[in-house]
């Protein structure tokens, strides 16, 4: 008795081969080699800390806004 | 016994070339790899200009992390977890920007009309097939390519998806019954029901 998974290979030995272009590989592993070894790009935090820094800045004044009133 | 391709045994090397940041062994890494991870983004996203840019995301992924993977990485489990990730962050823009776009008609495609993977297909049986995977929901076709196509056990694949393993044999169970419900007289034989 086949196990779901042995039955599911099986099938799925009929299904088309699906592959990407020579050409589009090859771009695509050229574009991805120039990437190695450089670590995740530095730019990518640059959004998080612009609003980080304008949510403290608001919190600030509103808290200075409050002691004001209050004093 | 199901051919499980997802783990090569020169891996360590490889891993230990990759955190070098040797071209070469990106090289193999990406012809080992690009064909199993483009026919899975294909088969999830069914549009192969979608599965082009997140494959190409999948390795960008890796070049960028290659110094920082760990010596017992596993190549294969690594990358098909970062393709899921882009698949479901892919799915959940769509889903939002179907939301937005509700109003506008929905595009019909013609009852005999084939979708570009069904031209692939050189026999009826292949094309049952499939537009048998197509009609699973992407839970269910997610495990059906991971196990029926790529050979993974449903372990690996539960750490893939971050699942359990139980529940992954369930979604197993389930995707084979749906399948031999939309493959009709396609099906094996062995999955009619008498």
């Amino acid at each position: 008795m086949k196990d779901d998974a042995q039955e599911l290979a099986d099938l799925a030995k009929d299904l088309p081969v699906i592959d990407l272009d020579t050409t589009s590989a090859e771009r695509m592993a050229h574009r991805v080699k120039q990437d190695l070894g450089k670590g995740p790009p530095t730019g990518r935090w640059v959004l998080p800390i612009l609003a980080a820094v304008v949510v403290v800045a608001y919190l600030s004044w509103m808290i200075f806004k409050i002691v004001e009133l209050l004093g | 016994m199901v051919r499980c391709t997802c783990v090569p045994e020169e891996d360590p090397k490889l891993v230990a070339d990759l955190r070098r940041g040797d071209p070469a062994a990106f090289d193999t890494v990406f012809a080992a790899y690009r064909r199993r991870l483009y026919a899975y983004l294909v088969r999830m996203t069914r549009r192969r200009d979608v599965a082009e840019d997140l494959l190409q995301e999948t390795f960008l992924r890796l070049a960028q992390h290659a110094k920082k993977l760990d010596a017992d990485t596993r190549l294969g489990a690594w990358l098909f977890t970062v393709a899921h990730r882009l698949v479901v962050s892919w799915g959940r823009a769509q889903a939002v920007r179907a939301q937005l776009a509700g109003d506008l008609p929905a595009r019909e495609t013609a009852g005999d009309e084939r979708s570009p993977l069904e031209a692939l297909a050189s026999s009826q049986t292949q094309i049952a097939l499939e537009r048998a995977f197509a009609t699973l929901s992407p839970a269910y076709r997610e495990v059906a390519l991971l196990v029926g196509v790529e050979g993974m056990q449903p372990a690996e694949v539960a750490i893939i998806l971050d699942q359990k393993p139980e529940a992954i044999r369930q979604r197993l169970a389930r995707a084979r019954a749906q399948l031999a419900e939309a493959l009709g007289e396609h099906a094996p034989a062995a999955w009619r029901t008498p």
